[in-house]
């Protein structure tokens, strides 16, 4: 895997975790904003030039 | 010209080098290997970005904000920052008293919080609240991730951790950070010396050890009591990472030595809530036997190094202090924090590693203020003025902080009493209860004892009644350690 197709991945990965935190399920709404910030703290050290939403704006 | 040439210094074949060390294998290997100008026009799109964050969430800033006219629109360049007031530590005191307990400067909501962290050090004078979210923590133990892999820890790796974890950002960033890098993470600050000798380090052979200088020439002395040779007793061991003191080049190199390890050295403050700057593979000396230095994490933070006086910027190689700004922090950020320490400005290109981001000296971290840095925890002159004056009976102390021949970090505190003191019981009492007032409050054990009547010097600047021996006493590890001892 290239370095930009990890990136492409990460993003992927973001969005559904993205979609999943929108449901507010009680059994992962902890879980699901540690993947989210995870996810978001990953891509940007590994994309430090791509524009990445601060998490609390979608938490 | 200031330079480090870390390419040379890692050809050191005395140590057991990970052929990983390589540029080419890095943890985040668009940080390392970015030029300056992507970093500067990252570290641009971040500021802005922060500065408009910060303006529209917390009344704290907006007031600064305003107060000269600035608005984050302004923002056209990086220097225009310095349009914007610097910020000390008692505007934030006096700003968490006004809105306790995080103050008008926090820009999120309670429900957003997931972690208090707090400055360490004496209660009422030093203690910064920050508050993390979930964000802000993941962050924290990136940058502690990134520089552990620098130093070549690895997937797996045994990591001795013996900072005490608490609500200091270091012990609980390190923590995470070895989490993060995939390593075997042991925090065994809770158990004696001599249990973390025998019981862990023998038993698990770590590859990595974080401790503080006086710390690791206790454990060195240590093993030297108990018959042990540190590289034949730990042969995984490669690398020793310690902090908050400065230390000699000799005392570096000795127990490099001793150790068959290379030593390296962070820098880290709760203010940036991770680890703020950290060697490169080269360590903490130069095979020359020069300092090397220390990368600043540019990527997270703008770092300024000013002269404390003027507040304009130090020429490179030159002492200054240095002032922070959070470009990515959610919770308490910071903007143009005057940390107060004292660092040598090293520029990015001095060093060979080719990272892009400027760095401090190794080895020479210092205060602008009289604060002492003991056992990892923070202490000031003045916190312990309040508590031991508290008491009317007495007249003068005078303290000293050094490490003793076993390599331990000790405060002596010498206590004159006034005449009317009363009976010699009652002066003992008074040292038991301001000791145990010290412990609660400082987080640091001191030992109280009466000098005789008139013995101690009179102070006219409280500081005078402190000195630090500990330089001193790291040099001790020279003479007695690693079969150099006279009997």
């Amino acid at each position: 895997m290239t370095a930009d197709e990890l990136v492409e991945s990460l993003r992927a990965m973001l969005s559904e975790a993205q979609a999943i935190a929108l449901a507010h399920e009680p059994s992962m709404e902890g879980d699901i904003q540690i993947i989210l910030a995870i996810l978001t703290d990953k891509l940007r050290c590994l994309d430090p030039q791509g524009v990445y939403p601060r998490l609390v704006n979608y938490e | 010209m200031y330079s480090v040439d870390c390419r040379q210094s890692s050809k050191n074949t005395d140590f057991r080098l990970d052929p990983a060390y390589s540029m080419l294998s890095t943890l985040y290997p668009k940080l390392d290997t970015a030029n300056r100008a992507v970093l500067e026009q990252v570290q641009f799109e971040r500021l802005r970005s922060q500065l408009e964050y910060v303006y529209a969430r917390s009344p704290f800033y907006r007031q600064r904000f305003q107060q000269v006219g600035f608005c984050p629109d302004d923002l056209r360049e990086l220097a225009d920052l310095r349009r914007l007031p610097l910020l000390s530590k008692p505007e934030l005191l006096a700003d968490q008293q006004n809105a306790p307990p995080y103050g008008e400067r926090l820009c999120v909501p309670s429900d957003k919080i997931r972690m208090l962290i707090l400055t360490s050090g004496t209660s009422g004078i030093g203690q910064e609240a920050y508050a993390m979210t979930r964000m802000d923590i993941e962050y924290g133990g990136s940058a502690w991730a990134n520089w552990f892999y620098r130093c070549g820890v690895r997937k797996g790796d045994r990591l001795l951790l013996t900072w005490p974890l608490g609500t200091n950002s270091g012990p609980q960033g390190a923590f995470l950070g070895g989490y993060k890098v995939g390593a075997n993470v042991l925090p065994i600050a809770p158990y004696d010396s001599e249990t973390k000798i025998r019981t862990y380090m023998q038993r698990f052979d770590p590859v990595a050890i974080l401790a503080t200088p006086a710390y690791l020439s206790h454990l060195t002395i240590l093993c030297e009591e108990q018959g042990l040779d540190p590289k034949a007793s730990f042969p995984s061991l490669r690398i020793i990472m310690i902090a908050t003191e400065a230390y000699p080049v000799s005392w570096a190199q000795k127990i490099q030595a001793i150790w068959g390890a290379r030593i390296h050295e962070l820098y880290g403050n709760t203010q940036h809530g991770g680890l703020a700057a950290g060697t490169c593979e080269a360590g903490t000396i130069t095979e020359q036997g020069s300092r090397g230095c220390l990368h600043m994490d540019e990527w997270s933070c703008l770092y300024e190094v000013l002269d404390p006086e003027t507040q304009e910027p130090v020429e490179p190689g030159s002492e200054g202090e240095l002032v922070l700004t959070n470009l990515f922090r959610e919770g308490s950020p910071l903007v143009r924090f005057r940390t107060k320490d004292r660092v040598r400005l090293v520029p990015y290109h001095a060093c060979s590693c080719g990272r892009p981001t400027n760095a401090i000296e190794a080895g020479t971290i210092a205060r602008y203020d009289d604060m002492i840095k003991i056992r990892t925890q923070n202490v000031w002159p003045e916190a312990v003025d309040a508590t031991i004056f508290a008491y009317p009976e007495v007249e003068e102390y005078q303290a000293r902080v050094y490490v003793d021949e076993y390599g331990k970090e000790q405060v002596e505190i010498k206590v004159e009493f006034r005449a009317s003191a009363g009976e010699a019981d009652a002066r003992q009492r008074i040292l038991e209860l301001a000791a145990a007032e010290l412990r609660r409050n400082a987080g640091v054990s001191m030992c109280l004892v009466e000098a005789s009547a008139g013995s101690l010097e009179r102070f006219v600047f409280k500081t005078r009644r402190w000195t630090d021996e500990r330089n001193k006493g790291l040099e001790r590890v020279l003479h007695t350690a690693g079969g150099t001892r006279k009997e």
